[in-house]
């Protein structure tokens, strides 16, 4: 390790460093050995069962996902990384089972080395951004407003980061900028005024964690990428659940404080703010708000792709560094390997899960699964939370990417099958990941908090710190189940409403929604060419209930009437004719049907 | 024993030094993706002439990356692992159980790069376009994907001789 970073003279990410720093002389070493060999010992008994058994054949998908999930569990015991595991044992399975789909490794790797990029694009360029806004530093100047105006106020500080957690996580896609920063910057701030530590170190990793949440979010576009839904409807989706979760994260540092003012003490009154220094604060809001507006604003617009989102991210976020004198050499070549490193780990675990699951469906273990689970008698919603446990107890040894990747190819079509939304799906799975962040053995954000905290936190501390929010998390994630419409609103009201409103030619592809939005119908009637152009006349009047609303628009009737278009095609087409809606559109109009006694003839009697 | 100390002391170096600067040109490349969507955003929505090359383009340079860039989270050990027992272990422990696993990555690398490099040289042979209405030359990047596996291996291989090393004789290979 040493070595490496002797030959290029960078810093390694604190992941990492804090991997190292960790107990090396350990008596439980020896102990965690004996139960990895006994683990091991079992597992060659229970294959050894199978092999006598005669499971390792195609027909006994029971024993495929048995072998495969606990192979990868116990290879990555071993420490070799999770990337490798997995397509390690996608090989061996695939070697034992079915030869022929080793290919598995070429089919998806061309896949995802060009097709997937369409996509997947944004994520190096949201970590870039997020490694050029945390070492640009712009942490600390939101950090010092939130000092200004809300130091007053008992846990003022604490409610102040969860803010700016939000704030972060409204900027950048991942979640490892926030915990970063803040644990650099507002740990040590709040212990210097008598912060309750545990309090200090849980409401940072759980605030970083609202990075998945928070648009735009680097996790939301692999679930697109993975489930084929629109990455700007899951952001969207994200935007009330990550406030809902933020505000139960600011209440309960409120009652705490509240109840207890040792916990998070107000500042005292000679060190508060004058009015004038906190209207000079403000300043520091403009340069992140400017970003979050231009990226955000991008997205829910239509203006660019959330990809392309991504881009002028990335850009924005270097010239508000340089706005602020901080885009050096250091801060670009930092962020730039920092962020090489990360989509290197990010390719091959992608890489390596698509390839697992490819060759679990190979093997037709997952359609087993779905048809077993959609045949199950049981109630939709046990299967949900049943889903929901799994991606927890995956989260406490996995990485979150992984389990997206291995998860969702199976999960999702039996989400859909049960009738459930994916979006509000991944939402849910958005949440419980924020939970696996900060549960141990593996939780990212507690590695980086680990990283980052001063001395006198102890790993205990950290692990202690989180109970809380753990709970928190899980309320939040409990009500986002039994609301669904909270996590749906904004993404309908986004782009079913708003985006056909400012796109009306959309409307034709989506005619359902113009149920759920009846006002969309006045676009329909301001726009009446529309119905022509696309084509899709016959489709939308087969809707009764959009045909009904059409008609009785005394605008729109007149000029569908008046028009020679209308009468052209029903004189091409002229089955049009013979649909009852349509002909009952026609006979209402005496005088249309007079000047066309074609059209009077063809109507069905 | 001391020459074949330096012998490999000094293959690990060349490894690393080399993925290391490699690395340095990589890292640039987030720049020409992020320059290139947004010529197209750019192009598109303020120009109304949206460009015929960006979408393909960027999607080869995001491969492209994303696959070299897997030497060089080798190089810095940022393929991240489950610490859950392996954190408890000495260094030595460690080292002997990432030389032992080594032989599945090398299993992974081997397949991968017979297939991969068996369809590049198909991709080579048949001087292979895109099938899209630009049709440009694919063949050439598609055989430099071999090159990015090949130099994982490599750093998967420097990584191994340093743990069989510190595991056998207990000294770091320096």
């Amino acid at each position: 390790m040493n070595s490496v970073s002797d030959t290029t003279g960078t810093a390694v990410l604190p992941a990492q460093a804090a991997k190292d720093t960790g107990p090396a002389e350990n008596p439980s070493g020896n102990f965690s050995l004996k139960v990895l060999g006994l683990v091991f010992l079992g597992y060659l008994g229970v294959m050894g069962y199978f092999y006598f058994m005669g499971y390792f054949s195609p027909d006994h998908k029971f024993a495929i996902t048995f072998f495969m999930f606990s192979s990868m569990l116990l290879l990555m015991a071993t420490g070799l990384p999770i990337a490798f595991s997995l397509s390690t044992i996608a090989i061996v399975t695939a070697l034992i089972w079915q030869p022929s789909l080793v290919n598995m490794l070429l089919f998806q790797f061309k896949a995802f080395t060009l097709e997937s990029g369409k996509t997947l694009i944004a994520i190096p360029l949201f970590i870039f951004m997020g490694f050029i806004l945390h070492n640009s530093q712009i942490a600390k100047n939101l950090f010092d407003a939130v000092y200004l105006w809300a130091g007053g106020l008992r846990g003022g500080l604490g409610m102040g980061t969860i803010l700016i957690c939000a704030v972060m996580a409204a900027m950048i896609g991942v979640s490892s900028a926030a915990t970063l920063s803040m644990g650099i910057i507002a740990v040590p701030a709040m212990l210097a005024r008598d912060y309750d530590k545990r309090l200090a170190t849980g409401m940072v990793q759980a605030g970083g964690a609202l990075g998945f949440l928070i648009p735009p979010s680097m996790m939301m576009i692999m679930y697109a990428f993975v489930a084929q839904e629109s990455p700007g409807r899951l952001f969207a989706a994200g935007v009330v659940p990550g406030m809902m979760l933020a505000g139960m994260y600011i209440l309960y540092i409120a009652v705490r404080a509240y109840l207890n003012p040792d916990l998070a003490p107000a500042l005292p009154p000679e060190q508060r703010a004058t009015t004038t220094e906190k209207i000079a604060a403000i300043r520091f809001l403009v340069l992140p708000g400017l970003l979050i507006i231009s990226v955000l604003g991008c997205i829910f617009t239509g203006v660019t792709s959330p990809t392309e989102a991504a881009a002028v991210g990335a850009v924005g976020a270097m010239i508000c560094a340089a706005a602020r004198g901080k885009m050096t050499a250091k801060t670009f070549w930092d962020s730039a390997i920092r962020t090489l490193n990360l989509s290197g780990f990010n390719a091959f675990i992608i890489f390596g899960a698509i390839t697992f699951s490819a060759v679990y469906s190979g093997l037709g273990a997952s359609a087993m699964i779905r048809e077993t689970i959609t045949g199950l008698d049981v109630n939709p919603w046990i299967i949900l939370i049943l889903m929901q446990l799994s991606f927890f107890m995956l989260g406490m040894f996995l990485d979150d990417i992984a389990i997206l990747f291995l998860c969702m190819p199976i999960y999702v079509p039996i989400i859909k099958a049960l009738g459930f939304d994916p979006v509000w799906f991944a939402i849910l799975y958005v949440v419980n990941m924020q939970m696996a962040y900060i549960t141990p053995p593996y939780g990212l954000n507690l590695f980086y908090m680990k990283a980052v905290a001063p001395k006198e936190i102890s790993l205990g501390d950290i692990y202690r710190s989180i109970v809380p929010f753990l709970g928190l998390q899980f309320v939040g994630l409990v009500v986002l189940v039994a609301f669904p419409q909270i996590t749906l609103w904004l993404p309908g009201l986004l782009f079913d409403y708003l985006q056909m409103k400012l796109h009306p030619d959309l409307l034709f592809g989506r005619i359902d929604t113009i149920l759920e939005y009846p006002s969309l119908v006045k676009v329909l009637i301001a726009n009446p060419d529309l119905l022509f152009n696309s084509g899709n006349f016959m489709n939308i009047f087969a809707k009764a209930p959009v045909a009904e609303m059409l008609s009785a628009s005394q605008e729109f009737t007149s000029y569908v009437f008046a028009s020679p278009r209308f009468s052209d095609m029903l004189l091409t087409d002229t089955w049009l004719v013979q649909i009852p809606e349509i002909a009952d559109f026609v006979s209402r109009s005496p005088a249309f049907l007079a000047q066309h006694p074609d059209i009077m003839e063809m109507l069905p009697k | 024993m001391k020459p074949r100390k330096q012998w490999l002391t000094a293959l690990v170096s060349v490894i690393d030094r080399t993925n290391g600067l490699i690395g340095r040109f990589l890292a640039t490349l987030v720049l020409v993706m992020a320059g290139i969507m947004l010529y197209e955003a750019v192009a598109r929505h303020f120009f109304q002439s949206p460009t015929a090359w960006a979408s393909e383009i960027s999607k080869m340079v995001f491969g492209f990356y994303m696959i070299w860039a897997g030497a060089h989270a080798m190089l810095y050990k940022e393929h991240i692992s489950m610490d859950l027992f392996y954190d408890r272990w000495t260094p030595r422990a460690k080292a002997a159980m990432d030389s032992a696993t080594f032989v599945c990555f090398i299993l992974f690398i081997a397949l991968l790069l017979q297939k991969v490099g068996g369809d590049a040289a198909f991709s080579v042979s048949i001087r292979e376009t895109s099938n899209s209405t630009l049709s440009q030359p694919l063949y050439h990047w598609r055989a430099s994907l071999v090159i990015g596996i090949v130099l994982l291996a490599f750093q998967g291989l420097a990584h191994f001789i340093r743990n069989f090393w510190f595991a056998v004789y207990g000294e770091e290979l320096k």
